[in-house]
């Protein structure tokens, strides 16, 4: 099981980086994706690091974990996570359309991004610095 | 207080062109796509269920109670049914795994997800057949 989780959590951060580099042309679809697949990240990083071999989720011991270990951005992940049900709910409706791009705009997302990828893995935080240069070249600064 | 039949009633209108748009080409749809034609089909569904039980609460409904509402008004897509839910929660808890991704391909181009496009009026007979006689044409057949 705990194979499993490190496995979901470098098929994610590979694909979330994927997804981020693109962030501006997303279609909607992808935003959806890129939130449930972010969550999932999140809740896998949870998994690997408290070593949760049976795979059964607490919330209360997660919040527990990201208020401890993640506080800076814990409200926002919550903040996530409503999005998450909002999408499992009612991904077409028009609530549902504008809570997505307001998250994919919201200007903390990059910080959530960092916190977590720094966390997983140190081959991940040297990916996001080089995507962070790649995206400061490209936009000239 | 929120009339809630009207709530669900006006999902149901707004899913269905959405879902109309996304079955007219199921083999050409990027699998961000499937994902969500997976999950606003399951949303359609619990969605009609609610309308037509004329819920007097907008909480959502037990995957039960939905189970329930298919096997007595749409029972020859009650094996679908249970198929869709069960990938809904690749979508929802894996979508970006490997067998995550699998599952999800295999049921868009699985005959299940016909049958409960059918079944629900999302495809006709009509269009299926146009679909398979270009599909054939295609082929050379």
């Amino acid at each position: 099981m705990m194979d499993y989780f490190k496995k979901k959590l470098r098929s994610y951060e590979v694909k979330l980086r994927e997804l981020l580099v693109n962030k501006r042309e997303m279609l909607y679809e992808q935003k959806c994706l890129f939130i449930l697949a972010f969550n999932q990240y999140i809740e896998a990083a949870y998994m690997v690091e408290n070593d949760i071999s049976d795979g059964a989720f607490d919330i209360d011991n997660f919040n527990s974990w990201l208020r401890r270990r993640h506080r800076s951005v814990s409200s926002w992940v919550l903040y996530l996570r409503e999005v998450v049900a909002t999408i499992q709910f009612e991904c077409y409706s028009p609530d549902c359309i504008s809570d997505v791009d307001r998250f994919m705009s919201y200007d903390r997302l990059p910080a959530m991004v960092f916190e977590f990828n720094s966390l997983a893995h140190e081959d991940a935080k040297e990916s996001l610095n080089l995507f962070g240069k790649a995206t400061s070249t490209m936009s000239g600064s | 207080m929120m009339d809630c039949s009207a709530y669900y009633q006006e999902k149901v209108e707004k899913y269905l062109p959405v879902l109309i748009n996304k079955s007219k080409n199921i083999s050409s749809l990027g699998f961000d796509n499937k994902c969500m034609l997976i999950l606003g089909l399951y949303t359609y569904i619990e969605s009609i269920h609610a309308f037509q039980s004329e819920y007097d609460s907008c909480e959502s409904c037990d995957v039960n109670d939905v189970r329930a509402f298919v096997k007595e008004e749409h029972s020859p897509a009650l094996h679908a049914f249970d198929k869709l839910v069960m990938v809904k929660d690749e979508v929802t808890r894996g979508c970006y795994i490997h067998a995550g991704r699998k599952t999800i391909e295999d049921f868009v181009d699985s005959d299940e997800l016909m049958a409960i496009l059918t079944e629900f009026g999302i495809v006709t007979v009509s269009d299926l057949n146009k679909a398979f006689r270009a599909a054939s044409l295609m082929g050379g057949n």
